[in-house]
C-alpha cells in the first residue's frame, strides 16, 4: 500500500488531522467551481503541494493515474449523453481531478490510524472508529497470509490450469476463513490478557498544536468559495 | 504426596508463585488439555515449561492468567486460590502478563506507541504515568526508535519486542511467555536470552513455555516437563535434564551441550562444572589448557 507508506513518511505527519481535513474539503469546496479556470489553476497548485508534504514525483504520477479510467468513462458518457456535450465533459474531468488530488493530498499526508484517533474523539463515531482500525490492521495481517497460501499454492503448481486455478482460489478463500477465525479467537485471548473491557482506549500520538493562522486562511478561502458559488447562481 | 525438591527449596515453603491441584481442562472440541494435574511454582526461579506441541503448556499458562478456568481443581497464585470475579481477574492479570506466541495477532494498534500504551490505559492510569511507563517499556526493549511506526512496517524480531513491552508497561511482576523463541533466527534468541535474564535480574518472574531443550537449558534453574497434559517430571533444572531421556521416554532428548559436558567429564577434560552456555563451556576448556 503506496498511500499508507507515503502517509507515514510523510513531512505533514504531524499537523494535526482535522487542520488537513479542513485542507482538503476547502480545496474539494473549490472543485466543483462553475469557473473551470479556478479548476485550473487548482491542478497546478497540487503538484507543489504535494511536493512540499513529501510525496515524491514519480509515485504521484503513478497515484494520479489510478482513477483515469473512471474519470475518462464517465466524461464519455457525459459528452454523448448530456446536452452540455464537451462542455460538461470538460467540467466534469476538471472537477473529478480536482476531488481526486485533494484526496490524495489528505490520504497521504495522514494515516488511517492518525485520522481515526482524530473522529474517535467525537463519541457519536467511536464504533465506527474502533471497527475501522482493526479492519486496517487486519488488512495487512489477512493480505499476508493470503499471500503465503498463494504462494504455497503455486509451488505446487496450483495455477496450472483454468479449473485448477478456480479450485485453487476457493481452497485460498476457505483457508483464509479458517485463519480468520483462529485469528480471532487469539486476538481475543491477548486482549483478555490485557485487561480489556469492552473499549479501545489507546493514548494519544500527540500531534502539533491546530495553528489557528492556517486555520482561518482555509476557512478565508473555503467562505470565498461558496460565496462565489452562490454569486454564480444568483448572477 | 512426597515431593523431593522441597529439598532443593530448603525451608522456604511459602514462596511459591502459582500452584495447580488436579487442574482438568478439555477443550469444545473434545481435546483434553490437561488431565488432573499438581504442581507447584517456585518464586524467584527462571521457570522452563517443556513439552511437544499439543502437552497442555499453552493451556496451562491461560489457566495462569485466569483466562481459562479449571473445569475441575484449584489455581493458586502466591498461596491465593484466583478468583474469577471481574475485580479479581482484573487484579491478576494487572499482575501477570502474558506474551502470546503470535505477535501478528496481539499487536493491533496504529502504532507502536499506541499499541503498547493500551495495557495501561485499561488499567485507568492518569495519562501522565501511562506516558512514563510506555516510555520507559519502550527503552527497556530498546525499540524507542519504532515508537511513531504502524505494526505492519515491523519486522518479526521488532514485533515480537513489542509484544514484550505490552507487557513490562503494566509492569506485571510476572510474565508468561509462551513459545517466545518460535521463528527467531539464532541471533534474535541469543537477544532474547539477554532480555529475558536482564528482566529476571531486575525483579520480574520468568515463566516460559517451549519445546526447544537446548533454549530451555540455557536459560531455566527450574523445569516442568508435560507430556499429554499430565507432569511427568519437576524440579531444579541440574536434576531434571541428566535424567530427561529416563523420564521422557522417545520424545524428550538430553541438550546438546550437556551431552558434550557429560563426555568431556567423562574423559578428565573437564571438573565438575554444568556450562549452560557454549561460551561459558569454552571458557572452562581454556582454563584447564
Amino acid at each position: 500500500m503506496l498511500v499508507d507508506l507515503l502517509a507515514h513518511q510523510s513531512t505533514w505527519r504531524f499537523i494535526h488531522p482535522g487542520e488537513k481535513m479542513v485542507l482538503f474539503l476547502v480545496l474539494a469546496l473549490w472543485g466543483f467551481s462553475p469557473v473551470p479556470i479556478v479548476q485550473l489553476g487548482l491542478l497546478g497548485i497540487f503538484p507543489w503541494l504535494f511536493h512540499y508534504s513529501g510525496v515524491p514525483w514519480r509515485f504521484l504520477l503513478k497515484l494520479l493515474r489510478a482513477p483515469l479510467f473512471f474519470i475518462l468513462s464517465g466524461v464519455l458518457i457525459v459528452v454523448f449523453a448530456s446536452s452540455g456535450g464537451i462542455q460538461d465533459g470538460i467540467r466534469l474531468a476538471l472537477r473529478s481531478m480536482v476531488v481526486w488530488n485533494a484526496f490524495l493530498l489528505l490520504a497521504s499526508t495522514t494515516p488511517i490510524p492518525d485520522l481515526l484517533e482524530f473522529l474517535s474523539r467525537f463519541s457519536v463515531l467511536r464504533v465506527f472508529t474502533e471497527v475501522a482500525l482493526l479492519t486496517y490492521r487486519y488488512l495487512f495481517v489477512f493480505s499476508e497470509k493470503a499471500e503465503e497460501m498463494y504462494r504455497a499454492q503455486q509451488a505446487r503448481l496450483g495455477y496450472g490450469s483454468y479449473r485448477g486455478s478456480l479450485r485453487s482460489l476457493a481452497l485460498l478463500v476457505t483457508g483464509l476463513l479458517l485463519y480468520t477465525f483462529q485469528a480471532v479467537e487469539r486476538f481475543r485471548l491477548a486482549l483478555e490478557a490485557r485487561v480489556f473491557e469492552g473499549e479501545f482506549r489507546v493514548l494519544s500520538l500527540g500531534f502539533l498544536p491546530v495553528s489557528v493562522k492556517r486555520l482561518s486562511l482555509f476557512a478565508g478561502v473555503g467562505w470565498s468559495a461558496v460565496l462565489m458559488m452562490l454569486w454564480g447562481k444568483i448572477g | 504426596m512426597e515431593r523431593s525438591f522441597d529439598d532443593a527449596l530448603g525451608e522456604d515453603r511459602v514462596n511459591w508463585l502459582f500452584e495447580a491441584q488436579g487442574v482438568s481442562f478439555t477443550y469444545p472440541g473434545g481435546i483434553t488439555a490437561l488431565r488432573e494435574l499438581s504442581l507447584r511454582v517456585p518464586a524467584r526461579r527462571k521457570v522452563v515449561f517443556l513439552g511437544n506441541n499439543g502437552s497442555g503448556k499453552s493451556t496451562l499458562f491461560l489457566h495462569f492468567d485466569g483466562i481459562l478456568r479449571p473445569q475441575k481443581g484449584v489455581v493458586f497464585f502466591r498461596g491465593k486460590p484466583i478468583r474469577y470475579t471481574r475485580s479479581g481477574l482484573r487484579e491478576l492479570r494487572r499482575r501477570v502478563g502474558t506474551v502470546f506466541q503470535d505477535p501478528d495477532t496481539q499487536l493491533f494498534a496504529g502504532s507502536v506507541f499506541q499499541e503498547v500504551s493500551f495495557g495501561p490505559m485499561n488499567l485507568s492510569l492518569p495519562e501522565n504515568e501511562v506516558r512514563r511507563r510506555v516510555e520507559e517499556a519502550l527503552r527497556t526493549m530498546d525499540i524507542e526508535t519504532l515508537k511513531n511506526r504502524p505494526v505492519h512496517f515491523l519486522s518479526y524480531g521488532e514485533k515480537r519486542r513489542v509484544a514484550i513491552a505490552d507487557v513490562l508497561a503494566m509492569d506485571a511482576e510476572v510474565i508468561l511467555f509462551d513459545e517466545p523463541t518460535a521463528y527467531l533466527d539464532s541471533r534474535g534468541v541469543a537477544e532474547f536470552l539477554d532480555i529475558i535474564e536482564r528482566l529476571y535480574e531486575n525483579g520480574k518472574e520468568i515463566l516460559l513455555a517451549t519445546h526447544d531443550v537446548d533454549f530451555a537449558y540455557a536459560f531455566a534453574d527450574w523445569v516442568v516437563v508435560l507430556e499429554k497434559g499430565s507432569i511427568i517430571a519437576e524440579g531444579p533444572a541440574e536434576e531434571v535434564f541428566v535424567d530427561i531421556e529416563v523420564l521422557g521416554g522417545r520424545n524428550l532428548r538430553k541438550p546438546l551441550l550437556l551431552e558434550v559436558t557429560e563426555v568431556l567429564r567423562k574423559k578428565g577434560y573437564l571438573g565438575n562444572v554444568l556450562p549452560r552456555r557454549v561460551e561459558t563451556l569454552a571458557e572452562a576448556l581454556q582454563e584447564r589448557g
